[in-house]
């Protein structure tokens, strides 16, 4: 797992890298030479404004790696004080947050984040924050039952016994002890989100997105299906190869040997 | 009871939500019919909506006139909100339940092959599945598929046809991406019940293996995949959203997408709603199905 985890971590590194450097300005056109094949100077071509279509490729990557990492980062700012909540308060306090997880569990997360989209506008903090307060609920119901396995242990009872406050206890006893289960459950959602905010991009539900983008660009390239499919195929293949290829190195579940 | 509650949470959500979009509807409705925004103009239609009452009061009537039927009409449109679901749901349900089947038949065939034979052709199969799904997103495929039998090979008109060559490829589509999760499932739950005891037991009494996979342990498998099946039946409506924007199919989805970018609350209102009480309907019948195939659960 952990070679798995040095993978994923240099593919993300990468990711940064090409979203910060491009060789030409993914913003320059030149309607003239629209639609223009492979040159040594454009490699994968030029799109139907003229835009060089490797440097817009390689700077689409830098709003999908926003919201993989802000999704990531407002699972854990909504899921862990909601999951150790419920894990150490008793039950008759924690119920309505119990049933807001247990929603936000069944619901799909994807239909959350197009009504929350819709509601607020397109951009890659509302699908970080959509998403995440989705994947929320389970996370935060997993970390519970976790806390609560480790809430009977001697060491947390005799933090107990010492009468320290369970805020305390809470991130010094319990939240260590669990840290790296929550980080792989995080993870393993990673892949999946690529493919969420490329399907939300490509709807452009509550406006499109501003910038040069995946989904977005798949969007405005698919009425050239028809005489240019290479516009479409190449944006398709990163949104494939990163989520296809996070999902894979980091979910479980997909795992070959299980089962 | 419960069900009943869960639609009742839900019809408080779906009001509250629409109510916290920016922009306010009396505003945006006067910008779309092009009249001037004057305050006796702002003031008289936010009378007429109820606006001008306290939200708990808006609720209530806004619930009452609800379940009476009266969803409100679509300021963009001008159609009656209710009628226009009624006339797209068919769209959407033959689009999610036709994929949805044709997913679950393929599933059955695979995750019982190659729970047969780990390893075999069916387990590659479903396994290569499970990462092409993984790795495309639905739009994608949606578009590649078009690329293929509308463009390449001609062989449909999936914009201008008859209903039933509209409806092909967004079906191929759902029915592909619930399929592969599904097998995956079916495959893992049968291996678990092959090495129950019981099967053991049968195995031990000189069962035919055929008959022990398919009925000793499909059974309580076949539990577990309609425990999977029923959150995929359950998103079916919304789940379409992706194949109804690509091709153009005019269901409930692309209604809502096309009513988001006019900012139109009451469709979104009555989205939830509608999604909600498929989603409640659906989990009811799964809990009965299951109940029935393994009845130690219940």
């Amino acid at each position: 797992m952990t070679r798995r985890f040095a993978v994923a971590a240099m593919m993300v590194l990468v990711l940064a890298a090409v979203a910060i450097w491009q060789p030409h300005d993914p913003e320059w056109l030149d309607p003239a030479r629209a639609f223009e094949g492979p040159s040594s100077a454009h490699w994968l071509g030029l799109d139907h404004l003229g835009r060089c279509l490797l440097s817009r490729i390689m700077m689409g990557a830098g709003p999908t790696l926003q919201v993989v990492a802000g999704v990531a980062g407002a699972t854990l700012a909504f899921g862990v004080p909601a999951g150790l909540t419920l894990g150490l308060l008793p039950d008759r306090f924690g119920w309505p947050l119990q049933r807001a997880c247990e929603l936000l569990a069944v619901v799909p997360s994807l239909l959350l984040a197009l009504i929350v989209v819709g509601l607020f506008g397109l951009s890659t903090a509302t699908v970080a924050l959509a998403l995440g307060l989705a994947q929320a609920g389970p996370f935060a119901l997993l970390l519970q039952a976790l806390s609560r396995r480790i809430s009977v242990s001697e060491y947390v009872l005799a933090a107990r016994g010492l009468m320290l406050p369970w805020p305390r206890i809470a991130l010094r006893h319990v939240l260590p002890n669990v840290a790296p289960t929550l980080g792989a459950a995080v993870a393993a959602d990673l892949g999946r989100n690529v493919l969420h905010y490329a399907a939300l991009a490509f709807l452009g539900i509550g406006g499109s997105v501003s910038g040069v983008d995946w989904g977005g660009m798949i969007q405005d390239y698919r009425l050239h299906l028809q005489t240019a499919p290479v516009l479409v195929v190449v944006p398709v293949l990163a949104i494939g190869l990163v989520g296809g290829g996070l999902s894979l190195l980091l979910d479980p579940t997909e795992d070959a040997s299980v089962g | 009871m419960r069900h009943g509650g869960a639609l009742l949470a839900a019809t408080v959500l779906a009001f509250y939500a629409a109510r916290a979009m920016p922009g306010d509807p009396v505003r945006l409705a006067l910008a779309a019919w092009n009249v001037p925004q004057t305050p006796e103009a702002v003031a008289s239609l936010s009378e007429q909506w109820g606006l001008d009452r306290s939200l708990p009061e808006q609720y209530a009537r806004w619930l009452w006139r609800l379940v009476q039927g009266d969803w409100g009409q679509s300021f963009r449109t001008g159609q009656p909100i209710l009628a226009e679901f009624l006339d797209r749901a068919p769209w959407s349900l033959a689009i999610g339940l036709g994929g949805l089947s044709l997913g679950a038949i393929v599933a059955l065939a695979l995750g019982f092959a190659s729970a047969r034979r780990p390893g075999g052709w069916a387990d590659t199969t479903s396994r290569a599945l499970a990462i092409l799904t993984q790795s495309l997103p639905g739009f994608a495929a949606a578009l590649l598929l078009l690329w293929l039998f509308a463009i390449q090979l001609g062989w449909l008109r999936p914009f201008t046809g008859t209903a039933a060559e509209r409806l092909v490829l967004p079906v191929m589509v759902v029915g592909i991406f619930s399929a592969a999760p599904l097998a995956r499932v079916l495959r893992r739950e049968l291996r678990q019940a092959l090495a129950a005891p019981w099967v053991r037991a049968a195995r031990a009494r000189g069962i035919a293996e055929r008959r022990i996979l398919f009925v000793h342990a499909g059974r309580p498998a076949l539990a577990g995949f309609v425990a999977a099946l029923a959150p995929e039946a359950a998103w079916v409506i919304g789940g379409t959203a992706v194949a109804e924007v690509v091709f153009a199919v005019p269901g409930v989805s692309l209604f809502l997408v096309q009513a988001m970018s006019a900012r139109d609350h009451l469709v979104l209102q009555a989205y939830i709603v509608f999604v909600a009480a498929w989603m409640i309907l659906v989990s009811a019948l799964a809990h009965a199905v299951r109940a029935r195939l393994d009845p130690r659960g219940a």
